[in-house]
């Protein structure tokens, strides 16, 4: 870009100097001193750019973290975050992508569900930085317990509570145009009653080709071997196959239905066509819902029309007027038969509202 | 291009400086000496024909016409290869014009073009090693580009010869700083000639996005209400016969790095190139576009649209990101470049479909 002036990017610049004590009452220090402080740098989900004292945590690396680390960051503020970070040693073109796509989804779910009622299933996004040194995502710190702790000791009232928010869960992600292809015990929790997600990372976009992705017997067939375009679907197999692990406590078929699982009679008579072979044999998330006493959320609280649509059917008549004058027949092109709300499998293009938290376009 | 497009006497082109009919002719040609000084060039009888043929890749014609832009050369390559098309950048200054163009002419050199049949070679081999040595590798290394020079002469920044099934055809480019572009003089006459545009919006000048605020305020930019004044003079400057310019453009949103996570740049950004090039897909970016900038910018924004008969609109990075003390400290990672070239070669028959390519339409 011809004469851009330097950016202020977010780095961490770790002080090892004396340490005064966090602000408790909401102001910010002009600097903070000591071990593992310093400031921190980010754009907030509304793209404004924010600077906060910083005191940061040990790294640490879970396997499923890939080539991120992860650590902890108390802002002056009082607000603790994590952050997952690229760093500079793993920054592959490859490691930057998985991180885009990662904020690009967060960013999604944010606009969508934050004021929302269905805001505890997800990670907030509270602040990424894609052009710092070493590239990060921030979210809000959450306590859970862990999904394994419950496995083949849930209660009926938390069986079926688990099995209606994870179709839930992956309905509003297909409302948005999303399907997660990680839904694994290592990424979901469980607290006061609900299922809480705990990684975005493995989001991708319902419609586009699948890329091989996951683990046995998690992810489903088509998904592990990356063939035809993502579906929602793909998610509702990894649901099907949490279910059965928290019955009976232990990692069920890879290749199908393991047959234990139809003699279960709380939620196996609804998830059982999940473990279809392919994603267009299995139910639609939508379908499931009613049967596991949970209203589709997109019936009962259609989305907000997309702001630029508008424009688009302007584009249109400006260029059926052009096709007029030069003496040619109407477009050829058809518009894209959006299914709102009711997922866009198919190929349709995600519906939402572009900007600002509070005017999500998910249900509400 | 042929004098008056079509029906024109074969083997005559326009002088892309002049406008002026040029044929070629092997008795005026002159060769470049290593100080950068054309000199006559005397046919030799008899001569190993290899020989005569690198010569005269190498060689320029001088233009027989107006003497009010002066003396002026150009490579013989551009006369015998048939009709040319010429493109041309729009844009203020900083708009990013020459990133986006560098980062164009560095993914054919990588291939781009392969998958979509076509194949590529120089017009003038030391003007495309100046155009590599000057612009491609130092992008590539991570370097600001510097800004474009005020001409006092429109130059090629570079041409190639682009073949496909059948065709070969001299593709010429031309990048002249934002104040240039808003002069009338004779130093734009070129423009008048001038095939494809490639009209290149800045984020920041044009949309008025609360999150653009931050980096217009170090940067001391405004929101421009009123769209982009190079692009009117230029609009202005080609001859109109009808309710539209007879001429193909892309308008692209450059810089669109800044724009990265908000829909639907996010998506398109994302979208990998796919070849064939798709018109349906094209389309859906157009639209896209269109809504985009006309919800955050304008309609001034959108004037090329209105005004040229084929134009696409597309969202594209020549960086993959900010620069940072005058350079890319991670690499530049363009996104989505060749896409405007490649709508602008299939509305001009590049592409195999000609005129009843529905791209732009």
């Amino acid at each position: 870009m011809n004469g851009s002036a330097p950016y202020q990017h977010a780095v961490i610049e770790v002080i090892e100097q004396e340490a005064p004590s966090m602000p408790q009452d909401g102001r910010r220090p002009s600097h903070q001193r000591g071990k593992g402080r310093g400031e921190l740098c980010f754009r907030t989900p509304g793209g404004l750019q924010a600077q906060y004292p910083a005191v940061v945590g040990p790294d640490e690396h879970h396997r499923a973290d890939g080539p991120f680390r992860r650590r902890t960051v108390r802002l002056a503020e009082g607000w603790e975050v994590v952050q997952r970070r690229l760093p500079r040693e793993a920054a592959t073109a490859e490691a930057s992508d998985l991180l885009e796509r990662e904020i690009r989804g967060a960013l999604v779910v944010f606009r969508a569900y934050q004021d929302s009622r269905h805001a505890v299933l997800f990670p907030m996004l509270a602040g990424y930085d894609l052009d710092a040194d070493e590239p990060f995502v921030l979210y809000p710190e959450r306590s859970f317990t862990p999904l394994p702790s419950l496995a083949g000791s849930a209660s009926l009232d938390q069986q079926r509570g688990i099995g209606r928010d994870l179709v839930l869960m992956v309905r509003l992600l297909e409302g948005v145009g999303l399907v997660h292809r990680g839904l694994s015990p290592a990424t979901l929790g469980w607290e006061n009653g609900r299922i809480r997600l705990l990684d975005l990372s493995g989001q991708a976009r319902v419609g586009r080709p699948r890329t091989p992705f996951g683990q046995p017997p998690w992810a489903s067939p088509e998904q592990r071997a990356g063939v035809g375009d993502a579906d929602a679907r793909d998610a509702l197999w990894s649901v099907a196959q949490l279910m059965y692990y928290l019955l009976y406590g232990r990692p069920g078929d890879a290749d199908g239905m393991a047959p234990e699982f139809g003699e279960d009679r709380t939620v196996a008579p609804v998830l059982a066509p999940a473990f279809a072979p392919r994603a267009e044999q299995r139910p639609r998330p939508g379908a499931l819902l009613p049967l596991l006493a949970c209203p589709d959320p997109f019936q009962l609280d259609p989305p907000l029309p997309d702001p630029l649509d508008p424009g688009r059917q302007e584009f249109d008549r400006q260029l059926a007027t052009k096709r007029r004058d030069l003496g040619l027949p109407p477009p050829a092109m058809v518009v894209p038969n959006r299914q709102r709300g009711a997922g866009a499998a198919g190929g349709g293009r995600r519906g939402r509202w572009p900007f600002g938290g509070s005017r999500g376009r998910g249900a509400r | 291009m042929t004098v008056d497009g079509q029906g024109a006497e074969p083997g005559v082109v326009l002088c892309p400086y002049c406008l002026d009919p040029v044929r070629y002719d092997p008795a005026a040609l002159y060769t470049l000496d290593s100080s950068n000084r054309y000199q006559k060039l005397t046919s030799r009888r008899g001569a190993n024909p290899y020989h005569v043929d690198d010569e005269l890749r190498r060689a320029f014609q001088r233009c027989p016409g107006a003497s009010d832009v002066g003396e002026h050369y150009i490579p013989v390559p551009y006369l015998t290869h048939g009709r040319p098309l010429t493109v041309a950048m729009v844009g203020s200054s900083s708009t990013g014009k020459t990133h986006l163009l560098t980062a164009i002419l560095a993914q054919i050199i990588r291939g781009g073009l392969d998958d979509h049949g076509l194949k590529w070679r120089s017009v003038n081999a030391a003007m495309h090693a100046r155009f590599r040595e000057r612009q491609v590798q130092p992008l590539q290394r991570g370097e600001v580009l510097s800004a474009t020079h005020q001409p006092t002469f429109a130059d090629f920044a570079d041409a190639l010869l682009i073949s496909g099934p059948g065709f070969t055809c001299p593709v010429a480019f031309f990048d002249l700083d934002g104040e240039s572009l808003t002069r009338t003089d004779r130093t734009t006459r070129f423009l008048a000639g001038v095939d494809a545009f490639v009209f290149v919006v800045d984020p920041l000048l044009a949309l008025r996005l609360p999150q653009l605020d931050q980096l217009r305020e170090r940067l001391g930019l405004r929101v421009s209400e009123l769209g982009d004044p190079a692009f009117a003079t230029v609009l202005d400057r080609i001859p109109r016969t009808g309710k539209y310019l007879d001429v193909t453009a892309a308008l692209v949103v450059s810089k669109s790095d800044l724009i990265r996570f908000d829909p639907p740049a996010d998506e398109w950004l994302s979208e990998p190139s796919q070849a064939p090039l798709s018109p349906r897909l094209v389309w859906r970016e157009s639209r896209d576009v269109y809504a985009f900038l006309q919800h955050h910018g304008g309609t001034p924004w959108l004037r090329p649209f209105m005004d040229c008969k084929r134009c696409t609109l597309h969202f594209a990075s020549a960086t993959g990101a900010q620069a940072r003390d005058s350079s890319f400290p991670r690499g530049v990672r363009p996104r989505r470049v060749l896409e405007p070239l490649l709508a602008i070669f299939a509305m001009n028959g590049l592409l195999g479909a000609g005129a009843a390519d529905p791209v732009g339409l």
